[in-house]
């Protein structure tokens, strides 16, 4: 309260200047009648009294300016002795202006490169027509699983227009263009509009071009693809691109700045009708229906929950006379403004990311702190002086502040230079390092800075000068004036406790974030050996359009290096299979598993082992017959302790308009994973027979060798047949590795603030250390004529760096065992407690605590008793 | 305005007007009467000059004003020390004192 009182009286005082200059005029009248009053009283007349009355004031316009400036010119003034004060001081220690603001422009670097990223997805609001009342549209069946939306029911829903005053549809594809994957999104007629983006050339898609489906062959490039794949090159405008063996006709360029609405900017628009004939994936699962992501804009003065409940009460309506997976009772509304929306909850989930880029900071800061505190000790002469001479404390911790502040300056310019270079560095590591086959697949945001990360970095920067300068201004302050003026200055102030905290803090957070480094890096490296329930190695799945399958299917079986070409309606690591309700009749569970169409030999070529009975015959799966093979969990799930084979199961569809189908269990085989790598592999899954020359859309090949040499093989032999590059071909292990990159990222992220914490400790301890043996010299002195060995001696030392760092890294362990549990409740593959990265991460900070100690130990053995005595 | 005339009357006066309100809450006008009786006129100033004195104080946080009503039942503004005007006071009088004393064993010592 007072340390606030000391620092804000001058703020306020300019704050309420106004105020205070009609105040004093009042004050000054009253005065002057008072003394008229007075004059008058003694027998005076009135003029006299008066004339008087002034005289005895003096001049009245001066005093009263005088008075005026007193109040403010003292703050700005006093600002402006310190400011001068302090840069006179700075110029006199350089090494240490440099090297605060060097520590504290790391910690605000790696806080400002954490918030650009945040800023970018989760905060911008998109440059289109009012972002905030934008809201997408999410279908939930009655278990609560989200369902996409069908075209027919997102024409029912914009005819009946329950909630939103205009809405789009749309589809994302991904298709490949000369071996390069390009992004595009298939959007309904009035997306343009309805967003206000104009274009940057020519013309965007409009409703008439989204009117039949199957027609409107065209294409809007984004205006950042425009510049990447065309060079800026304005006469593309009106040329044919072609895409998946159609053409389009390329008619504009959407405005600059417009990314579309989502995490990931596309670089095509094409009118929604063109989904189906730009998606393969549709053509092998028989859905040929696109799965549909809606927006709308809020009908104004509606609130998104009375929305939800219109939208919700119009879905079960619309859905109720389908069968029971189909029917859709819920509707919930996701904000749409940003790129990413995180809801409190969520924004609580992330924030020990957060929280971990501010402990460097934290740590930093601490360092800082410690210097700070050393040099007001070096300073006892100055400062007690000051003090006998009668300046108040609170301006002397003001004067402080100002130096903090000041240097708290360059530190945000270099912190935010930092963050630049972090993120530069960062992108084109993650390009770098992501595995080649999906860097194409990769788009990011802009990160470019705003307004908001300005504000940030200057706050951050405010906050932690408060946070470094604060403590010691006060603690080195309290002198006392008594023993100052007698010369007895090193007795006044013994900040030990203080500076031990500090000390103490920075162990604890570096030993948080390393063992969680740790953590997280073991994590990743058990997930690298998943089971995943097949063989991954020496497997290709090729994804090639509809009309070059066969082309493509005969090349491949003619591969010497090709042992075995299956097929399967959906492939390894692609996402969940498609869930369907299985029923096992009549006297048996139901369970929602996973189901797939695979070819007979999938199974071998997969290596999934059979676990009771047989898979499909060849002409089984010719012929499509109502055959089921299920997996272990399936089985135990529907006929707990029975034997299934033989049994019949019902399989309710996936798809709109179709009723449930009956199958014949005629095997079991092992559990796979069935969805992304790191899935659990007991959710059920069934699979039935398809045949190698059907249409399913991927085609699985197993390799005679698991070399590299395979996979080039097939690719020359693929890319002849398709010049264009729209065959996608990618090894199992690709696709795992692409899958754990994430993970990978978080250990590296994980590591380098660990190795950053750790330096910055290490130095921390060191500077302390050092700073306390010039402190005791004179004590070691003593010790050493008593006759210690230079041993003892460096014990001593090292024994006060040891101790502390002890304490700290049990309670670093203590809040990683919190901050593991946090983590292992969200990802499987971390357990709770990970004996083996607690122990090394707490090894290697006591071993920094001893490195750092070790320097000023043998400073202090080195003392010179005679010299260390006389001074 | 000369520099060290008035520095040294800033100074003084400033001490004066702390050590008046040590007694309790005054306003301006209250101060330059109480100046008058207690020095018994022996002080020569314009009373206007108590005014800056005030602000200066109020803008270290030695006193502190509020408006209220004088003893004629008029608007007027009073002013409080305050407790670290009153640290300020005591340091200011030590000062002063040293101040004093060495100026006499200097001046005595001739």
């Amino acid at each position: 309260m007072r340390i606030w009182r000391m620092l804000t009286v001058p703020l306020r005082s300019l704050v309420r200047r106004r105020a205070t200059d009609d105040e004093l005029d009042e004050e000054i009248r009253y005065h002057l009648e008072r003394d008229v009053e007075r004059r008058m009283a003694g027998g005076e007349s009135e003029t006299e009294a008066r004339r008087a009355a002034r005289r005895d004031f003096g001049n009245v316009t001066a005093l009263t300016e005088e008075a005026r400036s007193a109040s403010r010119m003292d703050a700005i003034e006093q600002l402006m002795q310190d400011t001068r004060f302090a840069v006179r001081s700075f110029r006199r220690a350089p090494r240490f202006a440099l090297t605060v603001v060097l520590t504290i422009g790391l910690g605000l670097g790696l806080v400002t490169s954490a918030f650009t990223i945040f800023d970018a997805y989760v905060l911008r609001l998109f440059d289109v027509r009012d972002p905030r009342s934008l809201f997408e549209m999410r279908l939930h069946d009655q278990w609560g699983r989200e369902r996409y939306m069908r075209w027919n029911e997102y024409r029912a829903l914009a005819r009946a227009n329950p909630a939103f005053s205009e809405s789009f549809a749309s589809v994302w594809i991904i298709a490949r263009r000369d071996g390069e994957p390009v992004m595009l999104q298939a959007v309904t007629g009035g997306f343009f509009r309805m967003l206000g983006v104009g274009p940057a050339l020519g013309r965007l898609i409009q409703p008439d071009d989204a009117a039949t489906p199957g027609g409107g062959a065209i294409l809007v490039l984004s205006h950042r693809a425009w510049l990447a794949r065309f060079g800026g090159d304005s006469s593309i405008v009106g040329t044919a691109l072609t895409i998946r063996d159609r053409s389009y006709q390329i008619v504009g360029v959407a405005r600059e700045g417009f990314d579309g609405l989502g995490d990931t900017p596309p670089d095509f628009w094409v009118p929604i009708t063109m989904a189906a004939a730009l998606d393969d994936r549709a053509a092998g699962s028989g859905a040929d229906d696109p799965m549909l992501k809606v927006v709308g804009r809020l009908v104004p003065g509606m609130t998104p929950a009375g929305a939800a409940r219109a939208l919700s009460a119009w879905a079960s309506a619309a859905t109720a006379d389908r069968p029971e997976p189909e029917r859709a009772p819920t509707v919930t509304l996701e904000p749409r403004a940003t790129a990413l929306y995180m809801s409190p909850a969520t924004m609580l989930e992330v924030s020990p990311l957060f929280v971990a880029f501010a402990l460097v900071l934290v740590i930093a800061c601490a360092n800082v702190a410690n210097m700070m505190l050393a040099r007001g000790m070096a300073r006892q002469r100055e400062l007690g002086i000051r003090l006998a001479l009668g300046a108040a404390r609170g301006r002397l911790v003001r004067q402080l502040m100002t130096e903090a502040l000041l240097l708290a300056v360059p530190a945000a310019f270099v912190g935010y230079a930092l963050s630049r270079l972090a993120l530069d560095v960062a992108v084109t590591l993650m390009f770098a390092t992501v595995p080649a086959t999906f860097s194409s697949y990769l788009r990011v945001l802009p990160l470019g800075p705003d307004i908001r990360l300005f504000a940030f970095v200057v706050a951050c920067a405010v906050v932690a000068a408060v946070v470094f300068g604060l403590a010691p201004a006060l603690q080195t302050t309290r002198t006392n004036v008594v023993g100052a003026t007698r010369g007895e200055f090193s007795t006044a102030i013994r900040p030990t406790r203080l500076r031990n905290a500090l000390v103490l803090g920075q162990v604890t957070f570096c030993a948080l974030l390393l063992i969680t480094g740790t953590v997280l890096l073991r994590g990743a490296q058990r997930l690298q050996s998943l089971d995943v329930g097949f063989r991954t190695a020496g497997v290709v799945q090729v994804h090639a359009p509809q009309a070059l399958r066969s082309r493509v299917l005969e090349r491949l079986q003619s591969d010497p290096v090709v042992r075995a070409v299956e097929t399967s309606s959906h492939g390894a690591f692609d996402g969940r299979f498609p869930q369907r309700v299985v029923t096992g009749a009549p006297n048996a569970g139901s369970a929602t598993a996973g189901s797939v169409r695979v070819s007979p030999g999938y199974f071998a070529a997969l290596g999934i082992p059979v676990r009771r009975g047989r898979t499909f015959s060849a002409e089984e799966a010719r012929s499509e017959e109502r055959l089921a093979v299920v997996s272990e969990a399936t089985a135990e799930r529907l006929w707990p302790g029975r034997d299934p084979i033989g049994a019949t199961i019902t399989l309710s569809s996936a798809y709109v308009g179709q009723t449930g189908q009956r199958a014949r269990v005629i095997g079991v085989v092992g559990n796979v994973v069935a969805g992304f790598y790191g899935e659990r592999m007991d959710h059920p899954t069934v699979y039935e027979p398809g045949s190698v020359e059907s249409n399913l859309p991927t085609l699985v090949v197993a390799t005679r060798s698991e070399g590299p040499s395979s996979l080039v093989s097939i690719q020359r032999r693929l890319s002849s047949i398709d010049p264009s590059g729209s065959i996608e071909i990618r090894t199992l292990d690709e696709s795992v590795a692409v899958q754990l990159y994430p993970f990978r990222a978080a250990h590296w992220v994980a590591s380098a603030l660990g190795a950053i914490a750790l330096l910055l400790t290490i130095t921390g301890i060191y500077g302390v250390l050092s700073f306390v043996v010039a402190l005791r010299e004179k004590e070691i002195g003593i010790r050493c004529a008593l006759g210690a060995t230079s041993r003892a001696i460096i014990e001593l030392v090292v024994r006060q760096s040891i101790r502390l760092a002890a304490i700290g890294v049990v309670v670093g362990a203590l809040l990683a065992l919190g901050a593991s549990r946090f983590i292992s409740s969200h990802l499987t593959m971390i357990p709770a407690f990970d004996a083996v990265a607690f122990g090394s991460g707490m090894v290697i900070v006591l071993a920094a605590a001893l490195a750092a100690a070790f320097g000023p130990a043998r400073r202090a053995a080195s003392v010179e008793v005679v010299e260390s005595l006389r001074n | 305005m000369s520099d060290a005339k008035t520095d040294l009357l800033q100074g003084t006066l400033d001490l004066i007007v702390l050590r008046l309100l040590r007694s309790g809450p005054a306003n301006g006008w209250d101060i330059t009467q109480s100046i008058q009786v207690v020095s018994k006129g022996a002080l020569e100033i314009n009373y206007g000059s108590v005014y800056p004195a005030l602000r200066r104080l109020e803008a270290r946080g030695f006193v502190k004003a509020e408006w209220g009503t004088s003893d004629n039942n008029r608007r007027a503004r009073y002013y409080e020390l305050t407790a670290a005007g009153r640290k300020q006071l005591a340091a200011e009088r030590d000062a002063w004192e040293r101040f004093a004393t060495a100026l006499g064993l200097i001046l005595d010592a001739g």
